[in-house]
């Protein structure tokens, strides 16, 4: 028996078409999961579903649920279907709740909007919602605003308010990826309890193949709006038809896979941290973190959010001042050094390729600026031709030099954010989370970019990461750290073979694979 | 592409900001030509007889000596005045020298008080107020950015200097500032207009570029900057200002439009230019007493042009922000 069933959806925004002619189905108590990379159309298919397009989408096809086409049903009809008949569950959770009321009043709208409860009823309903979705202590987080919240109890909120009226098909539109990884394993756990219990279906929209094969049965993967290859999660995963399926299986990072690092020998400490500690405004981001780097090899570093991980990379170079312990570069105290001789060797990337380039420069004009305030090159014409080399040394023409940041995508934003780092030949480059925004198959093109510049110039790394398969990958050594402590710390292969702390077992444990 | 470039292209999409253009642009030039001296630069001559009407077909000379001359009281009565022929070579010194013969043939806004050109007087007028306009909102805009820029980036005592500079100019009542630094510095001129307005008036473009700087600083691409080596002047003005340049150009050109309607209150009120100067401000502050006597040209004048003007830069204003709009990129 099916559910849900999309015949030959096509949706256009004016000369974008971001959905070409989709058609998939999702059985009574199944779980489908739409898998696809950015701009590859998913949400927009999602949002179809349930008439939430933006009015300049114009859509075609047909949505059948429950034998009724959706898509010619009136505003009025369609809104009484939401929630009771299909509800969402979105990203963001704390962009989805609403920030100016209470938890308990958010969860209990669709219960007055669509049953029409007393104040009383719906109260009890939510207690119930709220207990059947696992939040601690339920009668005051009733009263609760989302910003009292974290994000995994504002994720199990938005849950509860989408099987408050209890749909027969659930929508999750990437539900845990903006979540630990620890949080992340509870929520999927609760979603797939709830619907076993629930039995309803799932449409799960997903960018991360690997929660593809924990939660759903079968599986469409998705590409530049169209499907590339549909069928059950054993079929797709063991037998992929498709090159792009194919290449999306092998892109992944995983932590089950083998270490094929060639270890470097004994090479001399580089970089030595002694109790670097951190603290804003009394509260203490970093407590006192200790750590060797050699030459030419990386050390990972992994935590959760607000783990303190980020500002001991800013502190690495320079852009934070500790507020105790000490740093050395070389045996040298690395805040008596001159500035722009520190910087010169110690360079960073960060997160973000959108946020990390000033939008007003031109790829040129941010190449060539540090190497103007270094002195390298005799003249503008050198330094142009300096940065040339570079921009074809991360795999990009020489053509970008004239555009702005606003042109490339996110892949090839960080590959120019990695030539600025690169302008300077540091010894030692932190990677901030370097590849966390970026999709799948470009993150393994930027992880392999990585490894190669290692090679070639015998530079280190500190690389930051919440995701402890692409550390893996990337790591000779690795350095836990949780709540501004460094709870674990060791080699790769200790840590990943034999993990001491509690912390890092469950970190481990909750690695989808 | 250059993000100018774009902002550029979506102006000209926009007619009413096309057309808005089109009027600034001619009032400048305007201004511009008057203060080469191409035009109007005989402004302060008596061109005809006190309070003349407008006209835009005078009528000759010659047409008007002759109806002077019929006007000539007639022989009443049969009985022969003695003294005609004495008042007629009073007469004829009086007018046939000095104002016959000086008597414009188009006055198309009339004259004032003093027989001067109002149609001059309003163009003269015209570059006294856009040169006040857009001096001292050059002026308010170039403090108010430097010191949002230091409070916003340096923060800490940096920022709580200026901002109790920004509160106690703001606590006391704008105009009563204006008139107060306005009777320090004692001399009237446009210079004198100039400073009173750009000292007084760079409170709101300061919160507004503070309030950026903020948001920008602790950027990724600033931090960014930072690491390569960058010193805080170079994040704060090569890079941070390029991202706040378009709040601080939408606020130059609203400067300029309120600072054209500061010069005409205070000229108004007396405080604005010497009475060797003319601005529209100056014009409406003779009007009063002519609308009495029911002479409307000269506050008619000086309103249209500077209600065009002003409309003209507002909407332009709005179409610059609509165009250069971030968000819309």
């Amino acid at each position: 028996m099916i559910i849900l069933s999309v015949r030959d959806l096509r949706v256009d925004f004016k000369a974008l078409q971001a959905v070409q002619g989709v058609s998939f189905d999702v059985p009574e108590h199944g779980t489908v999961a739409l898998v696809g990379e950015s701009g590859s159309g998913k949400s927009v298919t999602a949002l179809s579903i349930l008439g939430l397009l933006p009015s300049n989408a114009r859509a075609s096809g047909q949505i059948l649920f429950d034998g009724k086409d959706l898509r010619k049903l009136s505003p009025r009809e369609l809104r009484a279907l939401r929630g009771a008949g299909i509800s969402m569950v979105f990203q963001e959770p704390m962009t989805s709740l609403n920030p100016v009321f209470s938890i308990g009043f958010q969860i209990g709208e669709a219960l007055r909007e669509h049953l029409g409860l007393s104040r009383r009823e719906v109260r009890a309903r939510v207690l119930e919602l709220l207990m059947e979705v696992g939040l601690s202590d339920p009668e005051a987080k009733l009263e609760r605003y989302p910003f009292q919240l974290s994000g995994g109890e504002q994720q199990r909120a938005m849950i509860a308010m989408a099987i408050a009226c209890e749909p027969k098909l659930l929508i999750a539109d990437e539900p845990t990826s903006a979540l630990d990884v620890t949080v992340q394993k509870q929520i999927l756990d609760l979603i797939a309890a709830l619907q076993a219990r629930r039995r309803m279906a799932m449409l799960f929209i997903t960018h991360d193949l690997t929660l593809v094969s924990q939660i759903a049965e079968r599986v469409v993967v998705m590409r530049q709006g169209g499907i590339r290859e549909q069928g059950t999660v054993k079929q797709v995963f063991e037998e992929p038809r498709d090159d792009y399926t194919r290449m999306l299986l092998d892109a992944r990072p995983r932590i089950d896979a083998i270490q094929t690092r060639q270890r470097q020998g004994n090479a001399p400490v580089m970089l030595e941290a002694r109790g670097l500690a951190k603290s804003f405004d009394g509260v203490a981001a970093v407590k006192g973190a200790s750590f060797r780097l050699a030459r030419g090899r990386t050390l990972g570093l992994v935590g959760e959010s607000g783990s303190g991980k980020t500002t001991l990379g800013l502190m690495v170079t320079r852009l934070h001042e500790p507020s105790g312990g000490e740093l050395r570069f070389h045996g040298e105290d690395a805040h008596a050094m001159p500035r722009l001789a520190f910087k010169r060797r110690v360079q960073i990337v960060f997160q973000n390729p959108y946020a990390s380039l000033n939008p007003r420069f031109s790829i040129g004009a941010t190449l060539t600026e540090p190497m103007r305030l270094h002195g390298i090159g005799a003249d503008q014409a050198e330094r142009r031709a300096l940065a040339v080399e570079l921009l074809s040394k991360v795999g990009l023409p020489a053509g970008a030099l004239f555009r702005y940041p606003h042109e490339f995508s996110g892949g090839q934003r960080q590959r120019i954010a990695i030539a600025r780092a690169l302008s300077l030949e540091p010894e030692l480059l932190v990677c901030d989370e370097a590849v966390s925004a970026l999709d799948v198959s470009i993150q393994a093109q930027l992880l392999d970019l990585l490894q190669r510049l290692q090679a070639e110039t015998a530079m280190s790394y500190l690389f930051i990461s919440h995701d402890l398969a692409v550390v893996k990958r990337m790591a000779d050594d690795v350095m836990v750290m949780k709540d501004g402590e460094v709870v674990e710390s060791g080699t790769a292969e200790e840590i990943y073979a034999d993990p001491k702390h509690p912390y890092t077992r469950t970190l481990l444990a909750s690695v989808p694979r | 592409m250059n993000l100018w470039l774009l902002a550029g292209r979506r102006l000209l999409r926009d007619w009413v900001g096309v057309a808005s253009a089109v009027v600034v642009l001619s009032f400048i030039a305007l201004a511009g030509a008057s203060a080469l001296g191409w035009i109007a630069r005989d402004w302060s001559e008596e061109v005809a007889v006190s309070y003349a009407a407008p006209s835009f077909l005078a009528r000759e000379v010659r047409e008007v000596e002759r109806e002077a001359a019929s006007s000539v009281p007639q022989d009443d009565y049969g009985i022969a005045d003695p003294l005609a022929a004495e008042l007629a070579e009073i007469r004829s010194r009086l007018t046939d020298g000095a104002v016959a013969g000086a008597k414009a043939s188009v006055l198309a806004f009339g004259a004032d008080k003093w027989g001067r050109d109002v149609l001059k007087k309003a163009i003269k007028g015209t570059q006294t107020s856009l040169l006040v306009g857009f001096a001292a909102a050059g002026l308010a805009t170039l403090l108010g950015t430097l010191f949002g820029a230091l409070a916003g980036y340096y923060g800490r005592w940096v920022d709580d200097f200026f901002n109790w500079l920004y509160s106690v100019f703001t606590s006391i009542p704008y105009l009563l500032l204006v008139l107060a630094v306005a009777a320090v510095l004692g001399q009237k001129g446009i210079l004198t207009v100039v400073l009173i307005l750009g000292l007084t008036g760079w409170t709101g473009i300061f919160r507004l570029v503070r309030a950026e700087y903020l948001k920008h600083r602790v950027r990724e691409y600033v931090l960014a900057a930072d690491a390569v080596g960058a010193s805080d002047l170079r994040r704060m003005f090569a890079h941070i200002l390029p991202n706040v340049s378009h709040v601080v150009l939408v606020q130059l050109s609203l400067h300029v439009v309120l600072f054209i309607k500061s010069e005409v209150i205070l000229s108004f009120l007396g405080f604005g230019v010497g009475v060797d100067t003319v601005s529209w401000g100056s014009m409406l502050a003779e009007a009063p007493s002519e609308l009495i006597l029911g002479m409307w040209w000269q506050i008619a004048a000086a309103t249209s042009a500077m209600a065009l003007a002003v409309t003209a830069f507002s909407l332009f204003t709005d179409a610059a922000r609509d165009a250069l709009d971030p968000r819309l990129q």
